[in-house]
């Protein structure tokens, strides 16, 4: 997985859903991520369900606009790729999930 | 769109990740289990000190024995995770309601001694003692499944208490006391201790049946922690 600077996250109205956070992958992904401090690729792999290829492609997407931080550490003088949702992310996530509730009320 | 019901699935059986494996639960039955067969072999104050003095360190302690263990056994097959720290709010909180329960239990001691002096104070080591103990030692299981939102915790939570209410009204026969309080923390830490040892065992058995160690991909050339 390449890191990458972080360019600046996309500007959206109010009313635009994130395309980038409004993908059932990548939603699990963040939710997975929002529930703890850091996890490895593998512990995301489990929680997911997708495929290794997938989920390496998605987590270079949310890289690429800073909403995870991956970073190879050791823990334990083990190597793991970590990877960490960065606070673009879980505000990305949390106006998500906002945006869905206003809808879901006008639904209503 | 992921359906919510499914992501609060989803960040459910992420927040109970971390105690999934069972391993947590085991470290805990063993050493309970352990401490309860010692109070039944040796000088009870001692034994009781020892217990004091290991349920204080217990997160220092077997935390760094789980972190080794999942090292070996979890992190392989179900990747490595770091759960969210618990807030300084909950931390402190819990402190101030050992600190009230802890005083509250010297209190009613006091009282007892100043209203019918050692006789008072035996009945306090027979009666209000084991349940004050419990209440106490009830607070970090209590903790864990408010966190983790793990049933089986809120169980180990009530059981202290309760078992120290129910008891002294068994009306086993004890040569003093002291002996009545340390028996019936002895069976509320055999309990407890043997509940884990249950819990953990079935959940070790079934995590490690669910999750076989992960190959090492050589695209990634990741997965070094193989060993097993």
């Amino acid at each position: 997985m390449p890191s990458s600077e972080s360019p600046p996250t996309p500007s959206l109205s109010d009313d635009e859903l994130d395309p980038l956070v409004h993908s059932p992958a990548r939603l699990k992904i963040l939710t997975v991520l929002k529930e703890v401090e850091r996890a490895d690729f593998l512990f995301i792999l489990r929680h997911t369900d997708l495929t290794r290829g997938n989920l390496s492609s998605h987590l270079s997407k949310l890289e690429s606009v800073g909403y995870v931080t991956i970073t190879k550490e050791f823990v334990e003088k083990i190597p793991h790729t970590l990877i960490q949702l960065t606070e673009e992310g879980k505000t990305a996530l949390e106006r998500y999930r906002q945006q869905m509730l206003q809808k879901l009320e006008r639904i209503k | 769109m992921s359906n919510s019901t499914e992501l609060d699935t989803l960040a459910l059986k992420v927040q109970q990740a971390y105690y999934a494996d069972g391993l947590a639960d085991l470290f805990m039955g063993f050493i309970l289990a352990g401490l309860a067969a010692l109070f039944t072999l040796l000088a009870y104050n001692i034994i009781f000190l020892l217990w004091l003095f290991i349920i204080a360190l217990n997160p220092l302690i077997y935390g760094n024995l789980i972190e080794r263990a999942k090292q070996v056994w979890v992190y392989p097959r179900a990747g490595y995770v770091k759960p969210k720290s618990y807030e300084e709010t909950n931390t402190r909180g819990a402190l101030l309601v050992l600190a009230v329960i802890g005083f509250l239990l010297l209190l009613s001691a006091v009282v007892s001694f100043i209203l019918s002096g050692y006789s008072g104070l035996f009945l306090w080591l027979i009666w209000l003692a084991p349940a004050g103990f419990g209440l106490m030692i009830a607070i970090g299981p209590l903790i864990i499944a408010r966190k983790h939102h793990l049933a089986r915790y809120y169980l180990f939570a009530l059981l202290p208490p309760i078992i120290g209410a129910i008891v002294p009204w068994l009306h086993f026969s004890f040569p003093t006391p002291y002996a009545a309080f340390f028996t019936t923390v002895a069976i509320q830490t055999a309990i407890i201790g043997l509940l884990a040892l249950c819990s953990g065992t079935f959940l070790f058995l079934r995590f490690l049946h669910r999750y076989p160690v992960e190959p090492i991909d050589p695209a990634e050339g990741e997965n070094p922690h193989a060993l097993l």
